[in-house]
């Protein structure tokens, strides 16, 4: 008997060690098990998801609400989803230099719930990616209504041609950031709207634009569609819809210099169906500028709450830097300034008054300030269109808003 | 009774081990049906070389890899095909760039010479990126990823990120605080890197000429790996550089 029970235990303690290998076996589950393959059909598939489900509050409803994004990060997490919500692989190269690709099949997160383990998956794809990694993931592409279509990746590294002038003349570096956003629509009239997060990385509504506000020059940057786990290791060159051609266009002189507005035009001309009317034109660019500056209403408000806990003191040079806004209102006041020259009403001899714009920014929503405040878009155009706009944020968020006199704080602006 | 228990015991071994057999063949099955054969062959193919490079004691173990001390067995087959592809570069930008010798180590350096009697050196130079990987003391492995780039206004700068590994040998991030992520200075650096051994240093490097051309490298262990070089309206472009058979193209875009 004691003999029996002797093997008994044995016996089952041989099962209990199979049943928890096993289970161990089926816990290595990945982030996800990939059940498809990416091909035409899913590029076709998530050309339509991103037109019709990526958008501006995916990251602060529903399923995925919550995740922190900046630019690059969304571009790759919306991919990445999409990956997810159909059982397509992901799979990306690592940045690090390391020999093993990060994909879906990571193991890092076994034993959590699937969306807990998509999620924390999508946070660590946060911790690797950034504008500079996008060109081992995405190669350019021709521009054409076929590839450059919702679902393509809209990107720039950091330098641009201005930057590389002035350090040939020895000037000082001002550079501006790296950016990317995902295509999320072309419109018949050939207009690219992108959406996209921004930094510093934050859960945030997604902001909507058509202004492009770069011409592409080093071929990492510009219009680049997704490599397939696939095309990894084979030539770029070999890949579908591969063009240069995107970094020859734009040609506005005749030394052959591109300029921006040029190369718009251009990339417009080619996606077109028909014209876009001035109305159209204004419409949207007052449609821009409404997004801005809408987007910029959380930046202030971040800010303000910063600034009172500082009392009296000014902010830190790291402080200053990470809550001024320079960048950000340099692009408002560039669309406010589009506007005005789509109207016909730009230039230094155009009309101070914008007061004949007022239609097209009707249906912009107010500006919320803060509990007690708001304004319209309109509004603050007209505050712009006549005085500096305020990016110092040792200022209050009145004066922010160009609703009060920047107080003689005499905080020192760090270089 | 015990041959029961040993012929159960049998059973569940057989489908315990069944079931994992089958596991494994659904995962194969799955890469082919996936198309990741390919794929998976690369990462291969890719984790073989660095094997083969680990193997390599010189190596290894060098605080600073250099072309000088890397393995010189495995770059004199490169050293032979670089010549080819200078002369290619030539030909498509219809350029006499400089190729004096049939064995020429392909290093930016030679790049950089072999160029100069036709745009001159270069006139800014912008390192992008650079990743290095370190062996610790006790085995762990560290990496080292800078990223040259602007904050949110456009301030320039150097941004440090600091990774362990993880069992599949996936990067996961120490997180550093703000004064040692940004504009690291070298003291953090050789914090970081304590005593451990660089096994792996790359880069990615722009350089500007005064006509205007672009010659972007990716050097690994100071060894170029890939070439794009735009000039007018050409591109001419290679991979692989450090092996036997560089992939080189020539295009008009």
């Amino acid at each position: 008997m004691a003999q029996f029970q002797k093997q008994s235990f044995g016996f089952f303690s041989a099962i209990l060690f199979l049943a928890l290998s096993l289970s161990g076996t089926f816990a290595r589950a990945a982030v996800w098990v990939e059940k498809e393959t990416w091909d035409d059909s899913w590029e076709d598939k998530y050309s339509d998801w991103v037109r019709t489900s990526f958008n501006e509050d995916f990251f602060v409803k529903g399923r995925y609400s919550g995740i922190a994004t900046d630019c690059a990060h969304a571009v790759y997490v919306a991919r990445m989803i999409f990956a997810f919500e159909n059982k397509l692989p992901f799979l990306i190269k690592d940045p690090t230099g390391g020999s093993v690709r990060i994909s879906n099949r990571m193991a890092r997160w076994d034993g959590e719930s699937a969306i807990n383990r998509v999620r924390k998956f999508a946070v660590y794809i946060g911790s690797m990616v950034s504008t500079k990694t996008l060109p081992n993931d995405t190669y350019p592409i021709e521009i054409n209504r076929k590839y450059l279509r919702a679902g393509a990746v809209w990107s720039r590294v950091r330098i641009t041609e201005d930057n590389i002038f002035r350090r040939i003349f020895g000037m000082n570096v001002d550079a501006d950031p790296g950016h990317a956003e995902v295509v999320k629509d072309v419109s018949d009239t050939g207009v690219v709207s992108l959406i996209g997060s921004t930094v510093p990385k934050d859960v945030r509504m997604l902001l909507l634009t058509s202004s492009l506000v770069f011409m592409p020059i080093e071929k990492t940057t510009g219009f680049r569609q997704w490599k397939q786990p696939q095309d990894y290791g084979k030539p770029v060159e070999s890949l579908k819809g591969y063009s240069l051609e995107q970094f020859s266009m734009g040609v506005a002189y005749n030394n052959g210099s591109r300029s921006l507005d040029a190369w718009t035009k251009d990339v417009q001309s080619r996606l077109q169906q028909r014209v876009e009317s001035k109305e159209e034109l204004i419409q949207r660019t007052v449609n821009n500028f409404c997004s801005l500056v809408t987007a910029r209403v959380a930046v202030v408000q971040e800010t303000e709450k910063f600034r009172k806990k500082l009392g009296d003191q000014c902010m830190s040079a790291a402080d200053y830097d990470n809550y001024s806004t320079p960048s950000r209102d340099k692009r408002i006041l560039d669309t406010l300034i589009a506007v005005k020259n789509a109207a016909g009403i730009g230039g230094l001899f155009g009309p101070k008054n914008i007061d004949t714009l007022y239609p097209y920014f009707e249906k912009c929503e107010a500006l919320h300030l803060d509990e007690i405040y708001s304004m319209t878009p309109f509004s603050y155009a007209r505050l712009i269109n006549e005085d500096p706009m305020v990016s110092d944020p040792n200022e209050s968020m009145l004066a922010r808003w160009n609703l009060a006199p920047v107080a003689a704080k005499n905080c020192p602006k760090p270089q | 009774m015990i041959r029961k228990i040993l012929a159960l015991f049998a059973v569940v071994a057989i489908a315990y081990f069944f079931v994992k057999g089958r596991g494994h063949e659904n995962m194969q099955t799955s890469n082919l049906k996936h198309g990741l054969k390919l794929n998976l062959n690369a990462e291969e193919s890719e984790k073989r070389n660095l094997a083969v490079k680990n193997e390599s004691p010189v190596l290894a173990q060098v605080s600073d890899p250099t072309p000088e001390r890397a393995n010189v067995e495995g770059t004199e087959a490169a050293a032979k095909a670089f010549p080819d592809a200078l002369k290619a570069l030539g030909a498509c930008f219809d350029i006499r760039n400089q190729v004096n010798s049939d064995r020429i180590q392909p290093t930016l350096a030679q790049l950089i010479d072999s160029l100069r009697g036709e745009i001159g050196d270069s006139i800014a130079e912008y390192e992008d990126w650079s990743n290095e990987h370190i062996i610790m003391a006790n085995g762990e492995q560290r990496r080292l990823r800078i990223e040259n780039g602007a904050d949110a206004n456009g301030i320039p700068g150097r941004f440090l990120r600091y990774f362990k590994l993880d069992k599949q040998g996936l990067p996961e991030i120490i997180t550093l605080p703000p004064e040692q992520s940004q504009n690291p200075s070298d003291e953090t650096l050789n914090l970081l890197r304590a005593d451990g051994q660089r096994s792996l240093y790359e880069r990615n490097l722009r350089s500007y000429f005064q006509n205007g051309e672009e010659v972007v490298t990716t050097e690994k262990n100071g060894f170029l790996q890939d070439l794009e070089m735009t000039k007018g309206a050409k591109n001419f472009k290679c991979s692989n550089l450090n092996s036997e058979g560089p992939n080189c193209r020539c295009s008009d875009y």
